[in-house]
């Protein structure tokens, strides 16, 4: 069996929809015990997401991978006293709920330690627990419009642009996830307590946007929507093809700008000390944005990456989903895994990122049904005498 | 940017850039008085010293640096390091411990490892660009370091990993191999399953998401914008009758869900027509009282006016020896009992020469002396 980082930690995933379970998904695939927990009726809403195929959401089996999965209902005393009998036997407590359901259902973090003081808690809510938003509901299109992702993101003169994805979610889950590891290190190598985690789902994606706020603060610009231009180096764009493909391209680092105008004939002006020094190469951004776009439609997507790739210059096709699943790299890093599944047969999911040499992720199984494992958890963890996992199930407990 | 997350928590991240040349981040975007303003933001709490790698005479200098730290991160082309014998396998035979971070354009194997690739590069591969935009318009590149930042906040991840597992376990390090792709591709959902099982290609869909409608911005009659999500059925109903929008509820083209992602088009047109009646404070008024979730869209004047951001203390003012005071986000997440927080902002290149080469790792002042004189530091 592989060695997993994370083999004898066990967290308890009691969120729902995508930020909070899927920081909880980062930690399964290195090899903590998640234990999903979901409501009774109907579970996670995440199970009736987007497509689904023999009548099982195909983004849930892909996030709920490796977790076990176990009913309880949170609404009822009895059924939070259990929540309780498994925070004293875990390492890490994942939460969404905001902060006016944790204080009513007596579930603070406070409380809790008392049970466990080594309780890792991670609390994720749209705004926070705190500040005059805390209380109100929230979700990732909301903060992708107010960490100012939306006003940057479109065409100039266009309507401000939210991203295709779940990009606020899937940033904070990662910082979530990192963020638990930061406390189970101060906790277990140096011999500190549990603590809790306040993380707003706004902030990590607020972080990232990182050349807005000290550039504001120091210049007073505010960054508009750029089309695909990025206002601190050039070129960098994606490009329409003779044959009608797209190629995005950046002259990130200066060797790399410098590479970029040889390759399409303009040697002169890598010589030339206007052209050179990336400040001065920023002010006559339009005149080289042009040469490129210029060069790029009169060639073929085969002959740019060609010859782009032969000098060195960073570039790459605009992939669809379909293009990047047969690209021979991505194939080659064994970035997706075929995944037999019991109730749908074989998936491909990503494979776990990053790559750790003597620790890897692995996916061991995907989203299992809703309380698949509630004899587990009940009978075997907490040995619960005094009920069986079937009355408390039919008393709407489980 | 992956250092910057560790050193927000207390770690002791050590900066090594060309004596000459410098961090090419130096040069990015706008500066102020000569000083790179995202060079401040990214390298803040960050000793910085200078140190040439690939002449022999600082390998010693990298040796000794390298016996003395718990974590190597680099971002060098694969094979360079090989080269210079500063890589993983040279370095933990002699330190079992060591974990080491290696971040490319492509990941350490691969057909195209050795390919020059940059964020950008990334994006456009991972299947990003050709999701983001209006249809019938160019792909969207996005108009910040998205995959940079990704993978960044990936490897601190990794590392915690790592560090955590030598701590409580193995005793050992570990290398981490991250493509600057992998990350985004991790956050691009459920495309990979959608296609492998559905054979469906999510195509350019502007504000639109493909599993849920409404979702879009709208322009309001003092020509702002906000951002609407009716990501469950409840929440639409409330938003309709928060909009004042007669029929929309009776209207079996919108009576659930799917059968609004198929006329997503028209119901976009009756969100917009209502919400020309009143000015965006108005009508975020209005949706927040009927408990639907709405946000405008903010650019980063309003960020630094919201109260809600200034009450979490969102920005951080830092004095800066360069700029005097610098405003950049805070430190992110919040952890009660080890905070992470600002000490200072991305410092001169070269500050922490002598208290890195002398006080720990034992050069001696002549011997720093010679190892400037020579361009090497």
């Amino acid at each position: 069996m592989t060695e997993r980082a994370l083999s004898g930690v066990r967290v308890l995933d009691a969120g729902s929809l995508v930020a909070a379970p899927l920081a909880c998904t980062f930690l399964a695939e290195f090899g903590a015990e998640v234990i999903k927990l979901e409501p009774p009726d109907g579970g996670d809403p995440l199970r009736r997401w987007g497509m689904e195929r023999a009548g099982v959401g195909l983004m849930w089996k892909s996030v709920g991978r490796n977790k076990k999965c176990i009913t309880l209902n949170l609404r009822v005393p009895e059924g939070r006293e259990l929540l309780k009998g498994l925070v004293a036997k875990s390492d890490v407590l994942v939460v969404n709920f905001r902060p006016p359901t944790l204080k009513r259902w007596g579930l603070t973090y406070e409380e809790l330690a008392e049970l466990n003081p080594g309780l890792v808690m991670l609390h994720m809510t749209a705004f926070g627990d705190g500040g005059p938003y805390a209380d109100r509901p929230g979700f990732g299109t909301l903060i992708e419009a107010m960490s100012g992702f939306a006003h940057i993101t479109g065409e100039p003169g266009g309507p401000p642009t939210l991203p295709p994805f779940m990009l606020a979610d899937g940033v904070a889950a990662l910082a979530g996830a990192y963020s638990v590891m930061f406390a189970l290190y101060h906790r277990d190598a140096r011999g500190g307590s549990g603590q809790l985690i306040d993380l707003a789902i706004l902030e990590p994606l607020v972080r990232l946007l990182e050349h807005m706020v000290v550039e504001y603060d120091h210049s007073g610009s505010v960054p508009t929507r750029p089309g695909n231009r990025w206002g601190v180096t050039v070129p960098r764009n994606a490009y329409r093809t003779k044959d009608g493909h797209w190629i995005a391209m950046s002259g990130s680092a200066p060797t790399i700008a410098l590479r970029a105008l040889r390759a399409i004939g303009r040697s002169d002006l890598a010589e030339d000390p206007d052209y050179s020094d990336p400040q001065k190469r920023l002010e006559r951004a339009d005149q080289i944005d042009a040469l490129f776009a210029e060069w790029i439609a009169a060639r073929t997507g085969d002959e740019v990456l060609d010859i782009l790739e032969r000098e060195g210059v960073a570039a790459a096709p605009v992939y669809d989903v379909a293009g990047l699943m047969s690209d021979l790299h991505v194939k080659a890093r064994g970035i997706f895994q075929r995944i037999q599944d019991p109730e749908i047969g074989a998936l491909t999911v990503q494979a776990p990122a990053p790559r750790l040499s003597g620790t890897p992720g692995g996916v061991v199984h995907l989203g299992r049904p809703l309380g698949a494992d509630n004899e587990e958890i009940f009978g075997n963890l907490l040995q619960l005498r005094e009920h069986t996992v079937e009355d408390l199930r039919a008393q709407g407990v489980l | 940017m992956l250092g910057m997350f560790l050193a927000d928590f207390g770690a002791e991240v050590i900066k090594v850039e060309h004596p000459s040349r410098g961090d090419e981040l130096r040069n990015w975007g706008h500066s102020k008085d000569g000083v790179g303003l995202m060079f401040k933001m990214l390298n803040r709490n960050k000793k910085t010293i200078t140190l040439d790698l690939s002449a022999p005479s600082g390998r010693g200098p990298a040796h000794r640096l390298i016996e003395w730290c718990d974590v190597v991160i680099e971002s060098f082309r694969p094979g360079t390091l090989e080269r210079w014998e500063l890589d993983y396998d040279s370095l933990s035979r002699d330190k079992r411990e060591l974990i080491m971070v290696r971040v490319s354009g492509y990941g350490q194997n691969g057909p195209y490892s050795n390919r020059a690739g940059f964020g950008t590069v990334a994006e456009a591969m991972s299947g990003y660009a050709h999701i983001t935009g209006y249809p019938g318009d160019a792909p969207l590149l996005p108009a910040f370091g998205l995959a940079d930042a990704s993978t960044a906040i990936f490897g601190a991840f990794g590392v915690m990993l790592a560090l955590y597992d030598r701590a409580a376990g193995s005793g050992e390090g570990r290398l981490i191999d991250l493509a600057l792709y992998e990350g985004l591709l991790t956050m691009l959902g459920p495309q990979i399953i959608d296609f492998d099982q559905l054979g469906l290609v999510q195509d350019r869909l502007g504000s639109r998401l493909p599993f849920v409608a409404p979702r879009n911005t709208y322009r309001t009659a003092d020509d702002k914008w906000i951002a609407i999500a009716g990501s469950t059925q409840s929440t639409f109903e409330r938003i309709a009758h928060a909009l004042e929008i007669d029929g929309l509820l009776n209207d079996p083209r919108f009576s659930d869900n799917r059968s609004r992602i198929d006329n997503a088009g028209e119901l976009d047109d009756r969100i917009q027509e209502a919400l020309v009646r009143w000015p965006r404070e108005e009508v975020l008024q209005r949706l927040a009282s009927a408990g639907a979730a709405a946000g405008p869209v903010y650019d980063v004047r309003d960020i630094l006016q919201d109260p809600h951001f200034c009450s979490r203390g969102n920005i951080d003012v830092v004095e800066d020896d360069e700029l005097g005071s610098v405003k950049m986000q805070n430190v992110t997440p919040r952890l009660g009992d080890s905070p992470g927080h600002i000490r200072w902002a991305g410092p001169p290149k070269g500050r922490h020469n002598r208290e890195v080469f002398v006080d720990v790792i034992g050069l001696n002042e002549l011997e720093l002396r010679e190892l400037m004189d020579r361009g090497v530091v």
